[in-house]
């Protein structure tokens, strides 16, 4: 009933991440509310999945129809929805108090920012999903670079060398 | 010793690159040669992955429906080092990024004039 709802969250919070730039100059505002709704229906979403896998039991989702040592699996246990929940929940509760935080920013950065904060949920909520070490190492690596970008993003000297800092010391443990 | 060290080459030469990216990320303050540096450490890492999958004498691993009873090379860390090329460019283009924004804000790429500057504005 449920199979394509743990998909679908990553899938929304994506689309949301690249369309928010390109309708930012025009549409500030809904584009927030977009965004919003977006982690919202994620943090609801996930809620759904966490009662459903404490009644029903785990949820194992072959994407595509390919089983797991061909495709990707996704692996709904009440932990990895718990903890999904609990990542979407905050991102709401940061969005929220977002758009005060960024009156005098020029829209195009807001748009690339929001970018950079979806993309960093998505790849969290996949990571914590994900069943195997291939999409773990994939949404790893998106994680990584969209917080990288997230420490640069203030336009300070130290921002941006915290960055860089972060950047050097993170990659040598990925590799 | 030397001679299992010699038969299996492609670790020898994978280990070595590693040390080469390694060297030149600790030892250079420009950057860009840092940058560089990562660049050849991923080489080498994926050279190793290659070199782990690889079986020798084994053939391409498209599967012959006619007689399919053959060595075939292991597909998997070759799939991975795929991924790991592509996650590897977009890393080098964040990095470069980052560089551009450290030239615009201190005026240099030297991580040590960056300390140096950075140290004089926080006394």
């Amino acid at each position: 009933m449920f199979d394509n709802l743990p998909v679908l969250i990553v899938v929304t919070l994506l689309m949301t991440a690249f369309l928010a730039p390109l309708f930012i100059k025009k549409f500030r505002p809904l584009v927030y509310g977009v965004a919003n709704a977006a982690v919202a229906a994620a943090a609801c979403a996930s809620a759904v999945l966490l009662r459903y896998a404490l009644h029903t039991g785990p949820l194992y989702v072959a994407v595509g129809g390919w089983e797991a040592p061909w495709g990707i699996e996704v692996a709904i246990t009440p932990l990895s929805s718990f903890v999904v929940l609990v990542v979407t929940s905050i991102v709401a509760l940061v969005m929220v108090s977002m758009p005060r935080e960024q009156v005098d920013w020029p829209s195009q950065k807001v748009g690339w920012y929001l970018t950079l904060v979806l993309l960093l949920t998505a790849a969290l909520a996949g990571m914590t999903m994900a069943n195997d070490l291939f999409n773990i190492y994939v949404f790893f690596e998106v994680t990584a670079l969209s917080s990288f970008g997230i420490v640069a993003a203030k336009k300070e000297r130290n921002a941006a060398d915290a960055g860089q800092g972060g950047y050097f010391e993170g990659n040598v443990d990925i590799e | 010793m030397l001679a299992k060290l010699l038969h299996n080459y492609p670790y020898l030469i994978a280990a070595l690159i590693f040390a080469v990216g390694c060297y030149t990320v600790l030892s250079h303050s420009n950057l860009m040669r840092k940058v560089i540096g990562i660049n050849v450490m991923e080489t080498a890492v994926f050279l190793f992955f290659v070199a782990a999958g690889n079986v020798r004498g084994g053939r391409p691993p498209i599967i012959d429906l006619q007689n399919p009873d053959q060595l075939y090379v292991n597909p998997l860390p070759s799939a991975l080092v795929l991924t790991g090329i592509v996650v590897g460019v977009s890393v080098t283009a964040l990095a470069l990024a980052l560089v551009v924004r450290i030239n615009r804000q201190f005026g240099t790429i030297d991580a040590d004039e960056i300390a140096a500057i950075r140290s004089r504005e926080n006394v």
